[in-house]
């Protein structure tokens, strides 16, 4: 019915990884292809389909953990059992301010107001690079257009 | 998704509103069917 907005995922890593910004953790990636790996929220995730795009870009080797829900996902990146993920900022920004995790890199072509140091996947070198969660409005196929357009004007923005 | 509320809430979460029609949404996500079956080809993946 409508696509009420959309926002963005972070590349976060874990704090013990030795790379501190994005082009260390491509440069690590490459010496031992293989040796890393990252969380995702389950299979054909925005998750899972972003951090894959993002090793096809770069030619990077880094093996998919897939779990259930980034409720499992982040507790396993802060343990240590995965060494990154991407993942939306309200999940992460506590872990990020105490240090647990760094931000290397953001999935849309535009830098976040609520992270402005952080770099777009675009400016690191791979130009119109976007992957952006999305939150929709969706009704069941033959659903009675008078319902959709009343439903409708709830959202719309003006 | 025009009270102000509504605005303030999505700035802090991060959610850029968009808030388009049927027929806008259901181009886009035809649009993006295409984008992620080739990001799922790329990648290798397949159903277990």
């Amino acid at each position: 019915m409508s696509l009420i907005g959309s926002t963005a995922l972070f590349l976060v890593l874990q704090a013990s990884i030795p790379a501190n910004d994005f082009k260390e953790l491509v440069a690590l990636a490459k010496a031992k292809p293989g040796s890393m790996n990252y969380g995702s929220s389950g299979l054909g995730s925005i998750h899972h389909l972003t951090t894959e795009a993002l090793k096809a870009a770069f030619g990077l080797d880094i093996v998919h953990v897939p779990f259930k829900g980034m409720g499992q996902a982040v507790p396993a990146l802060l343990g240590g059992q995965v060494s990154m993920l991407f993942s939306a900022l309200p999940a992460i920004e506590a872990h990020v301010k105490a240090g647990k995790v760094k931000l290397l890199a953001i999935s849309v072509p535009r830098r976040s107001p609520q992270a402005p140091e952080v770099p777009t996947i675009a400016e690191l070198g791979v130009p119109g690079f976007d992957f952006a969660p999305e939150i929709g409005l969706l009704a069941p196929a033959g659903t009675p257009p008078a319902i959709v357009s009343r439903s409708r004007q709830k959202w719309r923005r003006r | 998704m025009k009270s102000p509320d509504v605005a303030q809430r999505f700035q802090q979460l991060g959610i850029d509103p968009v808030g388009n029609t049927p027929e806008a949404y259901s181009a886009q996500i035809r649009h993006d069917y295409e984008r992620y079956g080739r990001v799922v080809k790329v990648s290798g993946a397949k159903i277990d």
